[in-house]
């Protein structure tokens, strides 16, 4: 049977792993022996040349070609464009961010739009190829992890990146789950352990509290935030920075991309000094050199203590989903035996001090942690490949599921954190006298009205029986499988009669769009030009 | 054409079956890969006793059955594709065949068990005590995970594998959810009970015709099977030879002879049993209750043959309880068992479950045997993958 290699796809950095049999999941290490690959992708060569680098390369030459180097796809990818921190991601990024006509959050470079899955996709491909030179064998199926807190639409623009990139998606995956089984595979031991996953990445934060034992992974919640990573951290800086020379110089440095790019750079860099120093200075030269007369020198220094001032509401926004997540799982503080911290930004020392103070104890730190949740994407893929028939994972459906009743109104049916597969039922009547039909609005999502949730689609029950209002009553069956696929069933009661639909969640990018892609792909690899785009 | 047939197939173990159908149409020689001349009967479906039987014939005699039908097909209504009239010898199967071959009986290995689950509670889902503590019930449910989850069979092609995995681990995960805490097994406990009681109340007004008790090794009685949810309601038909006249009082309590579910049924039979073979009759209503009780703890202790004997002269004395008679199917499977004949003991167990929709160790034996059967035809499916 043909490998399955395990992807974690970051924000800002990429890992691939694979499961060997009987000794457990290694990272598949690139040229130079490089073991995580930035995620980033830089179109090079002439105007819509089709000409890319991908990690290392692009990040090397993205402060000299900043409009053309894309990084953080995965804050876009399945987001429409004007969603409140797509908002912000753009109004940083030096790169430009449009509006895809149904609303999605694209890129351009150049004059073309480009989807985040496209993006993304030559991420995967140059995982793929360095899996396959690493193993020696043609690689097409893939475990790759997406934060526990992705909706579904998100997760299958994630799964159609894949497919752009030749590979079969066998499963998507929640990232502190994949830490989970990384981290305590090597951990066994006698009795039940509860532990939390505290994974805060580049754009994402996750928690997930599970329990482990004899093998067995069993996520008892999960919660988190799918848009707030170590990449707000820096905005905060940026903007902080934008703002005081702004004041000082009357310069918008916002509408500098080379100057933004490189601004970019030096908060990355000073937040990364601030986890071991008190203070960090930046020195960046010859940033703006436009209109005045004298070219714009920065040099700033900062201390810990005002970098977290500035950061408090970042911090803040840690708490709400770590308390929900217990609360989910009917369990306080006490009831954790141990915090793993996975992911970049959990190094930062306020953010361990904010865990600790969450969960009234000391975190422990992956060994690992920027290939930890590969590893456990490996892991998986040792479990659906059959190389694995110890290890278990039993995985919740991260978001509520319910319907639309009244005008606004939203019913719960499958309640966020069930443990997939699951399948509940719940009874319906009309609310109009000799109602010939129901349509049945399905959503996803935590608010009380469906304004606040996200529609995955609906099915229609015609033929209904004749009968005053109340009278007719519909069985609503709701079924999500552990590749969260939802499929649901109306069934009148009187009369048997049912009507079911099986919902996959759009990604964005429909069947024809995804065609054309992989076609356009194919023709690029004969370095055919392509025609531009005007739409 | 449409000309009413009926077959009567002698086994090997001594059972017949009844095959009633009609002829579809006339083979010619040289048609059907060379199989005809014949004729294309269209058979009435099956019970699942009977696919049992059968199947157990063709494999006593090394026979192995050709690609599984349709396991819908084999459950519902609609007649079975037509089957020739002899068994015929199976040609040497090259490896595309056994593969197609190893997952229809996976697929039907998992629709049995899904079936036989969906008459189970909680606590014979997971396989559980009624005592069992919150450990047991999650080492329980992760051991049952181990096998079921739907990850151990993504790596199977057939979609219909999988979605029966799905179902059947949707019924464990729901088993799970409710016995986790005490207060779910509380609550399920006293379900169970008010169900017993419900159905046990029912059989005491309905007083339906008396099951049939069966003789070792003698033709079956066509069993009501559980298959379908109707079917199984439906009253088992008179049974060949009439039970001996000692009708119990009208006033047998039915309810009291069941077993209690508080009972613990693993423990060994401290009662001397040496003279209970020798019937004594007549016997009182209480007295009778507690020889079949007896008959249970005895089957429990091991000793089946012995077991047996007790167990079917109550049912004889008592044509209406069902425990006795229920009892009597699962010695016979437990014999059976013994002696390898696994489809013979899986007939007996479902026929113990039917007489007795609530007998536990019928269900629980039944859990063991479709289990058993799953893991061996996924072990035999995993085998042929490797080899490719």
């Amino acid at each position: 049977m043909a490998r399955i290699i395990g992807i974690d796809l970051g924000t800002t950095n990429s890992c691939v792993a694979v499961f060997e049999s009987g000794a457990g999941p290694r990272v598949l290490a690139g040229s130079a022996n490089r073991r995580t690959t930035p995620s980033v992708v830089a179109y090079t060569g002439e105007r819509n040349s089709g000409d890319v680098l991908v990690g290392e390369k692009a990040l090397r030459q993205a402060v000299t070609n900043p409009k053309r180097t894309v990084f953080g796809a995965k804050r876009l990818i399945g987001r429409k464009v004007n969603a409140k921190d797509v908002g912000w991601f753009a109004r940083t990024a030096p790169f430009r961010i449009v509006s895809a006509p149904n609303g999605d959050a694209w890129v351009r470079v150049d004059d073309t739009p480009i989807s985040p899955q496209e993006v993304a996709s030559h991420v995967l491909r140059e995982l793929r190829t360095q899996a396959e030179e690493a193993l020696g064998e043609p690689i097409t199926r893939a475990v790759v992890t997406v934060p526990a807190y992705f909706d579904d639409s998100q997760r299958q623009a994630t799964r159609d990146a894949g497919t752009i990139a030749g590979l079969d998606i066998c499963r998507i995956l929640n990232e502190p789950t994949a830490a989970a089984l990384a981290y305590g595979a090597h951990r066994v031991r006698e009795g039940r352990r509860i532990i939390a996953v505290f994974d805060l990445g580049g754009g994402t934060f996750d928690i997930s509290i599970m329990a482990v034992e004899n093998n067995v992974f069993e996520v008892l919640a999960t919660n988190g935030d799918s848009a707030l990573g170590g990449d707000d951290w820096d905005r905060v800086l940026i903007d902080h920075w934008v703002d005081s020379i702004f004041d000082e110089h009357r310069v918008d440095l916002t509408s500098d991309p080379v100057a933004m790019g490189r601004l970019k750079e030096a908060a990355e860099g000073a937040k990364r000094a601030l986890s071991s120093e008190r203070t960090a200075t930046i020195q960046l030269p010859y940033l703006h050199a436009a209109d005045g007369p004298e070219p714009i020198h920065i040099e700033r220094k900062i201390t810990r203590d005002q970098f977290n001032a500035l950061t408090a509401d970042l911090l803040n926004r840690l708490k709400d989903p770590c308390f929900g997540a217990m609360q989910d799982a009917g369990l306080v503080a006490s009831d954790i035996e141990e915090v793993l911290l996975v992911g970049g930004m959990s190094r930062a020392p306020a953010v361990q001090a904010q865990v600790e103070e969450i969960f009234q104890q000391p975190a422990s730190k992956a060994a690992n942690p920027d290939e930890v949740v590969a590893l456990g994407a490996a892991a998986h893929a040792g479990i659906l490949a059959g190389d694995d028939e110890e290890a278990t994972l039993l995985d919740v459906a991260p978001h509520t599921i319910g319907i639309k009743v009244g005008s606004t109104g939203f019913a719960e049916i499958i309640k966020r954190n069930s443990m997939l597969p699951v399948r509940e039922h719940k009874l319906f009547a009309t609310n109009l006298d000799d109602q010939e039909f129901v349509e049945v609005e399905i959503y996803q999502g935590e608010s009380e009205t469906i304004t606040g949730n996200r529609k995955l689609g609906q099915v229609r029950l015609g033929g209904l029986p004749r009968g005053k209002a109340g009278t007719v009553r519909i069985k609503l069956t709701v079924t999500v499988d552990v590749e969260s696929i939802l499929s649901v069933k109306a069934t009148e009661l009187s009369t048997g009669k049912s009507a079911q639909v099986r919902i996959t969640a759009s990604g964005g990018l429909s069947a024809d769009d995804l065609e054309e892609i992989v076609e356009k792909r194919r023709t690029e690899a004969m370095s055919v030009p392509r025609p531009p785009e005007d739409d | 054409m449409g000309t009413p047939v009926r077959i009567s197939l002698t086994l090997p173990s001594g059972s017949t079956i009844e095959l009633v159908g009609t002829i579809k149409r006339f083979v010619e020689q040289g048609e059907l890969d060379g199989r005809g001349p014949g004729i294309d009967i269209s058979l009435q479906s099956l019970p699942q006793s009977v696919m049992w039987l059968i199947e157990s014939a063709l494999s006593s005699a090394g026979i192995t059955p050709r690609p599984v039908p349709d396991p819908k097909e084999t459950l519902s209504p609609p007649p079975p594709p037509a089957e020739d009239e002899r068994p015929e010898e199976s040609p040497a199967l090259s490896d595309g065949d056994e593969w197609v071959q190893a997952e229809g009986d996976l697929v039907k290995a998992l629709w049995q068990e899904l079936n036989s689950m969906s008459k189970m509670n909680e606590f014979q889902l997971l396989d559980l005590e009624y005592s069992a503590s919150d450990q047991e019930v999650r080492a329980a449910f992760g051991a049952l995970s181990k096998r079921y989850h739907p990850d151990r069979f993504t790596r199977y092609e057939s979609f219909e594998i999988r979605e029966l995995a799905n179902e059947v681990f949707i019924l464990l995960r729901d088993a799970y959810r409710k016995l986790a805490n005490e207060q779910g097994r509380r609550d399920a406990l006293t379900a169970i009970e008010a169900k017993k009681e419900g159905s046990a109340a029912q059989q005491r007004v309905a007083t339906p015709p008396p099951p049939p008790t069966k003789p070792r090794r003698t033709p079956p009685p066509p069993i009501p099977k559980a298959a379908q949810g109707e079917a199984r309601r439906t009253p088992p038909p008179p049974i060949p030879t009439p039970p001996p006249p000692t009708p119990a009082p009208a006033s047998a309590p039915v309810a009291a002879s069941a077993p209690k579910m508080t009972q613990n049924y693993a423990s060994p039979a401290s009662t001397p049993v040496s003279n209970l073979a020798t019937p004594r009759a007549p016997t009182s209503p209480g007295e009778s209750a507690n020889r079949v009780t007896m008959g249970m703890n005895v089957l429990e202790s091991g000793q089946y043959e012995q077991a047996l004997r007790i167990l079917r002269v109550e049912a004889r004395k008592d044509p209406t309880n069902v425990t006795a008679l229920a009892g009597v199917e699962l010695a016979e499977g437990r014999l059976a068992l013994v002696n390898g004949d696994r489809m013979e003991a899986a007939e007996r167990f479902e026929a113990a479950l039917d007489i007795d929709p609530s007998n536990e160790r019928a269900a629980r034996e039944i859990a063991d045997m479709r289990r058993h059967a799953t893991s061996q035809r996924r072990g035999l499916l995993s085998k042929l993958m490797k080899k490719v």
